[in-house]
């Protein structure tokens, strides 16, 4: 599991690839003589989730997360950065690549796997009054 | 320790797919098929056949020919400039008296991904007396692309087309519509795959805040206009320069029906936007806005024989 001192590594590193991917869009619009490419633009939203997610677990103390769902978190939103300014610079130069479309398969895979090796630990720690709860629960609606 | 090495070798992965996939989309070129330049015109609806060019004798008469005019017993071309909305306008004003010396060419006489040549280069192989840029069909997966009575690609993509049939006559159609083959079919000789339409039955057909794609100010552009049988309009603007500031599609489409066009169509503007004339590039054809110099195009579309 990942200790607090990762964690707060690990959102600045967040932090940091957020500016960086920023600041890469907007000096490639400024360039790309008004194209603009939503994909381009809104890339640093996956650094962004990052950021986000790392801070609430720094918040809330969670040590939920082990290292290798967090690996696979990571490489989920790089995978999606990368796909998003890689679209964003063929739309801005106006052509298309159906190859892209892995980008989206692959980060889609890698956060499926990551959130599913995160329930099936967080099932491990669950008792089985809470798993009565959960499927009450789930009946229910 | 084995999800760090994990992660290593993923991020290796993915940034040369990266690279994979900027390569395949920049540089490497894939040539799906050739034109042949010695059998004869074909209208057959093969949709990757490779038959093209009639090459028989012409009489041309006398020729008058200086930089801005030409005259011979088929075909009058006059280039005239123009500055609009501070821009510099190329317009070249064409007749024929055939409709079929109006042609399109591909880049390196082959139909492909990535397969691309100066505007120039295409149209001095061709030995033409006029050229524009096409609509660079090279740099789309979809979409129509039929030339010179072949059928290279039946994609459709949605778009708004222009046709130009082998009797000479103009139609704008929505890809959505009506199939390639049906079009062949039809009669057309031509299918022009950019757009939109400028100009539809005289009147302007485009809004003041349309664009091509996501672009949203003004541009190099590139246009191609009928005024009346066998009378045509090739249209080039500057931009991107401190002397030419570009045109919105807008300007372009209300100085296209200025010029008396019924159908005007819009085509690969930008860097692309070249026009060449008598073995010159007479536009200031620029990418960045500093450097003047022809960008690569998958097409041309000119006047010769």
């Amino acid at each position: 599991m990942l200790d607090i001192n990762i964690i707060k590594k690990r959102t600045i590193k967040y932090l940091l690839l957020t500016i960086f991917v920023l600041i890469f869009s907007l000096i490639y619009e400024h360039f790309s003589f008004g194209v603009i490419s939503n994909y381009m633009v809104f890339a640093f939203i996956f650094p962004l989730c990052g950021l986000v997610i790392n801070f609430i677990m720094l918040v809330i103390k969670s040590k939920r997360v082990g290292e290798f769902q967090a690996s696979l978190f990571d490489m989920s939103m790089l995978t999606f950065t990368l796909g998003c300014i890689i679209q964003g610079i063929i739309e801005i130069y106006g052509t298309t690549n159906s190859l892209i479309i892995n980008f989206k398969y692959a980060g889609i895979t890698l956060l499926i796997l990551c959130l599913a090796t995160t329930l099936i630990n967080m099932g491990k720690k669950i008792k089985r009054n809470d798993l009565k709860v959960i499927l009450f629960l789930l009946i229910y609606y | 320790m084995k999800s760090k090495i994990f992660r290593c070798i993923y991020i290796v992965g993915v940034l040369a797919y990266s690279i994979y996939v900027l390569l395949d989309t920049f540089v490497i070129t894939h040539v799906y098929s050739s034109v042949s330049s010695s059998s004869s015109s074909s209208s057959s609806s093969s949709t990757s056949a490779s038959t093209v060019s009639a090459t028989t004798a012409v009489s041309t008469g006398t020729v008058v020919s200086t930089s801005t005019y030409y005259k011979d017993y088929n075909i009058e071309i006059t280039i005239k400039e123009y500055t609009v909305d501070n821009t510099e306008v190329y317009v070249a004003d064409v007749q024929v008296n055939d409709s079929s010396y109006l042609k399109t060419a591909l880049a390196n006489n082959s139909y492909g991904k990535n397969v691309t040549a100066y505007t120039s280069t295409t149209a001095s192989s061709v030995s033409a007396l006029l050229a524009i840029n096409g609509d660079y069909y090279g740099a789309q997966e979809s979409g129509y692309v039929l030339k010179n009575g072949v059928i290279y690609r039946s994609t459709s993509d949605g778009g708004e087309d222009l046709v130009i049939y082998k009797d000479g006559s103009w139609k704008i159609i929505n890809e959505d519509d009506i199939s390639c083959e049906q079009l062949l079919e039809d009669g057309a000789y031509n299918i022009l795959s950019f757009g939109p339409a400028l100009v539809e039955n005289g009147s302007v057909s485009v809004t003041t805040s349309e664009e091509v794609g996501k672009a949203m100010e003004s541009n190099p552009r590139t246009a191609i206009g009928i005024i009346s049988e066998n009378h045509y309009v090739f249209v080039v603007s500057d931009g991107r320069t401190d002397e030419s500031e570009g045109l919105t599609l807008y300007e372009l489409a209300e100085f296209m029906k200025g010029l008396g066009c019924t159908t005007a169509y819009n085509l690969d503007g930008g860097g692309s936007s070249t026009m060449y004339f008598n073995g010159e590039v007479i536009n200031n054809p620029t990418t960045t806005g500093t450097t003047i110099a022809e960008r690569k195009v998958s097409d041309i579309v000119y006047v010769g024989y």
